[in-house]
């Protein structure tokens, strides 16, 4: 299993009634920043949880290579504790502990280690989180929404930073996030969540090859042959995300016109037609 | 476990702190009360001074103060070091950091709860040994028994198996409450609770004796409900009197029915008492020589709740969610 980081097998999550994650099944390449997307419920975060073997399954199988550490939403941290003493959790807490990478990482954002936590910025309480979750070298880094509180300077540079340690070391990020903006240049691999269940999994240059915007005179059905993602109708002309294997060189009659489309307009196509399903 | 170590230390120094000088400080005095009062109970037995009935009236005020504070003294280890244990976690929602290390939260839970259970378990034994000592010194001045109110609490090694139940009692209400000041009502509920469910059960841990006391001439003297050292007495009050097939007749019956001049008068001259055949007061005891079966039953007890209350933790933490599903 050298080139796949994680592989799921009829996962499942249910709590009570409620399954968070069902019939999910994966495999996620090593050495990759995959970005696992999801509206907010979809099961970004019970399905890094069961990764970082915090949770249990309700049913499936999840096998990995190495080590995984998971940096939760919250990003919590021992607020009574200093820097350096976080970095002292992170060495006494694991069995694998690299001081240098997590003292390099906050060298370069000049965190203050003797400072507690509790008296650190919002941005400066992520680094520190992300300090310890490098230190303890993972294979697989888990980082649920890690940007959120980070201006888009600080965003832009810890993405950056994070893609370099990916680049040295043999680690796998994945990155979940539902902010569609967070993904842009961050993501080598995409892994998108509805409801629970997988709906789309690929590397991202090869499904944004394989989409396209087709837009023309109103029809109910496309012009070509494919998967119609979704389709938006006015009053004289129609448009269509569809993925074929040509993607944006999929050949049209004018005064069909077939465009590439972006990262954020292939997520929030395959997000947004299955809203208000309801829950599984 | 070294790791595990230091994150206890880390997280809760000043109560192990506070609590080691609090458990020293006590200690000596402890120590030094029961000198004290050996010395005092040495100087009666030689009669170098008059010691009356009263004794317990002149013995040093603070050893019933110091043997009242190591029975109480659990409750605040519950407070103190059991509920932040998991509760303040829960709080600052710091448990899925420490759940996602290398080390696993069974694992956590077993290294932080093995080492404040060490230190409670030595500090426990310095100040059950100190009172027990205190205890035993305070019986051979005062006379007062040993296995009654303070005193049995005091001894017997209980002060030690009562704080390692209520460390766990705490861990236990913080897993499952998880919140500190709720945590801290459900301690003290269950404490109060415990304070009086003992007082009633203690005295039926064992079947009690009873013992008939005949009267001599003295009415008061023949009232006398706790005739037997060391014992405790479970007559409280006016005990009921005894006829020679040995029936039991309440106060109310023969004082105010049969011999109502009795209450006026200090002996029985008309031989009231004698014409309804009473010969005597019935009083039931749980005699000193099951003192230690006692203390083992309630050591036991003890246990059996750090036991049960640990479980409780663990099974909070097995089932404790740590992601918004």
């Amino acid at each position: 299993m050298t080139d796949v980081a994680l592989e799921a097998c009829g996962l499942g999550k249910r709590y009570r009634k409620f399954w968070a994650l069902k019939d999910f099944s994966v495999a996620l390449p090593a050495n990759k920043v995959i970005a696992l997307v999801g509206a907010n419920g979809a099961g970004k975060s019970t399905l890094m949880s069961i990764a970082a073997g915090i949770l249990p399954p309700t049913e499936g199988d999840l096998r990995f290579d190495g080590r995984v550490v998971l940096l939760s939403q919250e990003k919590p941290l021992y607020r009574s504790f200093s820097v350096a003493e976080m970095l002292d959790f992170g060495r006494h807490m694991n069995t694998v502990w690299d001081q240098q990478r997590a003292l390099n990482w906050l060298g370069r954002f000049e965190i203050p280690l003797d400072r507690p936590c509790g008296k650190l910025s919002g941005g400066q309480q992520t680094q520190v989180a992300l300090a310890v979750a490098l230190g303890a070298r993972p294979s697989l880094l888990l980082l649920d929404e890690p940007l959120a509180n980070l201006d888009p300077l600080a965003r832009r540079d810890v993405t950056g930073e994070l893609l370099a340690e990916v680049a040295d070391s043999a680690m796998t990020v994945v990155l979940s996030t539902h902010v569609v903006a967070e993904l842009a240049g961050v993501g080598d691999h995409l892994l998108l969540l509805r409801q629970g269940r997988g709906a789309l999994d690929g590397d991202v240059e090869e499904l944004l090859s394989q989409h396209a915007r087709l837009t023309g005179p109103r029809v109910d059905r496309p012009p070509v042959d494919g998967q119609v993602v979704s389709a938006q109708h006015t009053e004289r002309q129609s448009t269509f995300l569809i993925r074929t294997l040509l993607g944006p060189e999929t050949l049209v009659e004018p005064p069909w016109r077939a465009t590439p489309i972006s990262l954020e307009d292939l997520v929030l196509a395959y997000l947004k037609p299955k809203r208000g399903e309801g829950e599984l | 476990m070294r790791g595990l170590i230091w994150l206890t230390w880390r997280q809760h120094r000043w109560p192990i702190v506070i609590s080691a000088v609090v458990t020293a400080i006590l200690a000596v005095f402890m120590a030094l009360t029961a000198a004290e009062l050996g010395s005092m109970a040495a100087d009666c037995a030689a009669h170098v001074v008059r010691c009356g009935r009263e004794k317990s009236e002149s013995a040093p005020s603070h050893a019933t103060y110091l043997m009242n504070s190591v029975v109480f003294l659990p409750v605040l280890v519950a407070v103190f070091w059991g509920v932040p244990l998991l509760a303040r976690e829960f709080e600052q929602r710091t448990l899925p950091l420490a759940w996602s290390q290398d080390v696993g939260r069974q694992k956590w839970l077993l290294g932080k709860t093995a080492v404040l259970v060490t230190l409670v378990g030595v500090m426990g034994t310095v100040l059950a040994g100190a009172s027990v000592h205190l205890a035993h010194q305070y019986h051979a001045y005062t006379g007062e028994s040993l296995f009654e109110g303070t005193q049995f609490q005091a001894g017997g090694w209980l002060p030690l198996t009562l704080a390692l139940a209520w460390l766990a009692v705490g861990i236990a209400a913080g897993a499952a409450t998880r919140r500190v000041l709720a945590a801290i009502a459900v301690v003290a509920a269950l404490w109060i609770t415990r304070m009086v469910l003992m007082v009633q059960a203690r005295q039926h841990f064992m079947t009690p004796l009873t013992a008939i006391h005949p009267f001599t001439d003295s009415r008061s003297d023949s009232r006398s409900a706790n005739p037997l050292p060391n014992d405790m007495s479970l007559t409280s009050g006016n005990p009921p009197f005894v006829d020679s097939h040995g029936g039991t007749h309440s106060v109310h019956q023969v004082l105010e029915g049969w011999c109502p001049q009795l209450l006026e008068a200090r002996n029985d001259p008309g031989g009231c008492l004698q014409s309804h055949d009473i010969v005597g007061t019935l009083s039931k005891y749980q005699p000193p020589n099951r003192m230690g079966t006692f203390h083992l039953i309630e050591n036991g007890m003890n246990l059996g709740l750090f036991v049960v209350a640990l479980l409780v933790a663990w099974w909070c933490v097995k089932r404790t969610r740590t992601t918004v599903a």
